[in-house]
């Protein structure tokens, strides 16, 4: 599992379904692909937030302080 | 229901007194707990039906704790500023023999056999229980989707209280709690104090026990109180802060006095204000007026004020998100496999959302915070506090409200000013800096080093001394019985 798009909803369901959260109701599915599909940009902004970094090191930092 | 409310009580109370002159009147005897909080109880009688900022009232408890106060204090044994304070706690503190129920369905009839540690110290400071009040959904569901009713704006009841500490800003702003404990991930505490025109402190993380509260996300919860000034504020910090070996995320370090540096002139403080993250397009034009204007107001007390640029801010609600969702379902991930039905359709749906996130996603998130966190404390050598709206707008009607708009308008969106200064730690208060032509309250941030609460308390008293804001309070007309 990712914060990557999904193309459809079936593909989100079944992602749900492997994910071991059941088969959701199409009300449940269509909220939970409008949170999915605006969470992808959060997932590809810390990716490339990420790559800017060029201190390796910082993520030792941040499971130290987490 | 049509707005001025009506509450009663007896004479002599005043239901928007300050934590600080009640205690006087209570250690000298000239009003005493058991009075005093009989008087809050009507209060809560006349305005609970309207607002909803309690789920459970417990009476009795209260009024047993207030005579034991009244003993001790007529026996000479007066413990502090908060004996005998009426006070109220946002309902994911474990209150043992009272429910707690998180406002949802799957914790209902939960009843706790443990204090939490922060109860524990509002009992040995002798303050008095009035109850539990109403939050989002496990502090991060819709505020519409609990089995109780919302908490509704003691300003306007067609308006949400903001949350997640949505009962204790109502209560504490409606002078039916003098104040309340609430909790902090985001923006859970300085939210509810802007939107209701209180006060609220973010501690530094760790610097308050969440030892017996029910988490949200273990890495960014904190523990703060909402009161009606910035000195009651920190007489409520001064009573829950300290080390706590049953929280793994308390910190071992002093305590200071945290009312030391109130009255004392701010001349000579530098104060960074940051425009290009905190003044952006969502920021509503009321909002931006009334924070210029404090940021003014402040220098004219002779602060000097400089522009900043805060870095890594671009990616911090992406990290708040990414960390919150992943460490929200970590908690709730048995439940919202097996009975998912417990809780409303958008925690349901935010909760599963969570198992989405992989290790690496999660990583870059705590990587990124870490970056914002090292850039924060670098400005903070430049400066002492950093000033910021607490949100880009001012308030959020109940017929406006989209679950779905999390992320693109909601908590969860960039229009949450109060997120960097969750991710980098640090303590952060709202406190009133005006109102919109609404007649809604407007919340000004100000954010200092970790672990100088004493500093942020010391500016934001300044300002509050220097403005009419909190002295103002919402439309409820009191009827005073002989």
């Amino acid at each position: 599992m990712s914060l990557r798009a999904f193309a459809t909803k079936d593909d989100l369901r079944a992602a749900a379904r492997e994910a071991g959260l059941g088969d959701l109701e199409p009300e449940e599915l269509a909220l939970l692909k409008i949170f999915h599909d605006d969470a992808c940009a959060f997932g590809d902004a810390l990716r490339n937030a990420v790559a800017a970094d060029d201190e390796p090191a910082t993520v030792f930092r941040a499971l130290r302080a987490s | 229901v049509k707005q001025p409310l009506t509450a009663s009580g007896p004479a002599g109370v005043e239901p928007f007194g300050s934590i600080a002159d009640i205690a006087e009147r209570l250690r000298t005897k000239a009003i005493s707990p058991v009075e005093l909080t009989t008087a809050v109880l009507q209060r809560i009688d006349a305005l609970n039906p309207h607002l909803h900022a309690f789920i459970t009232v417990t009476a009795d408890r209260a009024l047993v704790q207030a005579e034991r106060a009244e003993r001790e204090i007529a026996a000479g044994r007066w413990r502090g500023p908060l004996h005998g304070i009426p006070f109220s706690l946002k309902d994911v503190y474990e209150t043992k023999g009272i429910r707690t129920t998180a406002h949802s369905r799957a914790l209902e009839d939960w009843i706790p056999e443990r204090d939490a540690t922060c109860v524990t110290r509002m009992d040995d400071a002798g303050a008095v229980l009035l109850g539990k009040t109403a939050t989002q959904e496990f502090s991060t569901g819709a505020v519409t989707e609990g089995p109780w009713p919302a908490a509704r704006n003691p300003w306007n009841l067609d308006y949400t209280p903001s949350g997640s500490s949505s009962g204790a800003g109502a209560a504490v702003a409606a002078g039916i709690s003098f104040a309340a404990l609430g909790g902090d991930t985001g923006a859970s505490i300085r939210m509810p104090a802007a939107a209701n025109g209180c006060v609220g402190i973010r501690p530094t993380y760790g610097r308050v026990s969440r030892h017996g509260v029910i988490p949200l996300s273990w890495s960014l919860d904190t523990c703060g109180p909402l009161a009606r000034t910035v000195r009651d504020c920190a007489l409520v910090l001064q009573a829950i802060a300290g080390y706590d070996p049953r929280d793994p995320g308390s910190a071992k370090v002093d305590v200071p006095t945290f009312d030391a540096l109130l009255g004392t002139p701010i001349r000579g403080l530098r104060v960074g204000v940051d425009r290009r993250n905190f003044f952006h397009e969502l920021v509503d034009p009321q909002v931006r007026t009334a924070v210029e204007e404090a940021i003014r107001a402040i220098e004219r007390l002779g602060a000097t004020v400089r522009e900043i640029e805060l870095p890594w801010l671009a990616y911090a609600h992406a990290a708040q998100n990414v960390i919150h969702m992943t460490e929200s379902h970590a908690y709730h991930e048995t439940r919202i496999k097996r009975e998912p039905y417990l809780y409303g359709p958008s925690l349901r749906a935010y909760l599963r959302l969570g198992a989405f996130v992989s290790g690496a996603e999660y990583l870059h998130a705590q990587r990124v915070r870490a970056k914002i966190r090292a850039g924060m404390l670098a400005a903070f050598h430049e400066v002492d506090v950093i000033l910021a709206p607490t949100g880009a707008r001012f308030g959020e009607r109940f017929d406006e409200i989209d679950a779905s708009k999390r992320f693109s308008g909601g908590i969860g969106s960039k229009g949450n000013l109060a997120v960097p200064f969750s991710q980098a730690g640090v303590p952060a208060i709202s406190l009133p800096c005006g109102f919109a032509a609404e007649g809604l309250p407007i919340g000004l941030q100000i954010a200092g080093r970790p672990f100088d609460e004493a500093t942020v308390f010391q500016v934001a008293h300044a300002y509050e001394a220097a403005t009419p804001w909190h002295d103002m309070h919402p439309p409820i007309e009191l009827e005073t019985k002989p």
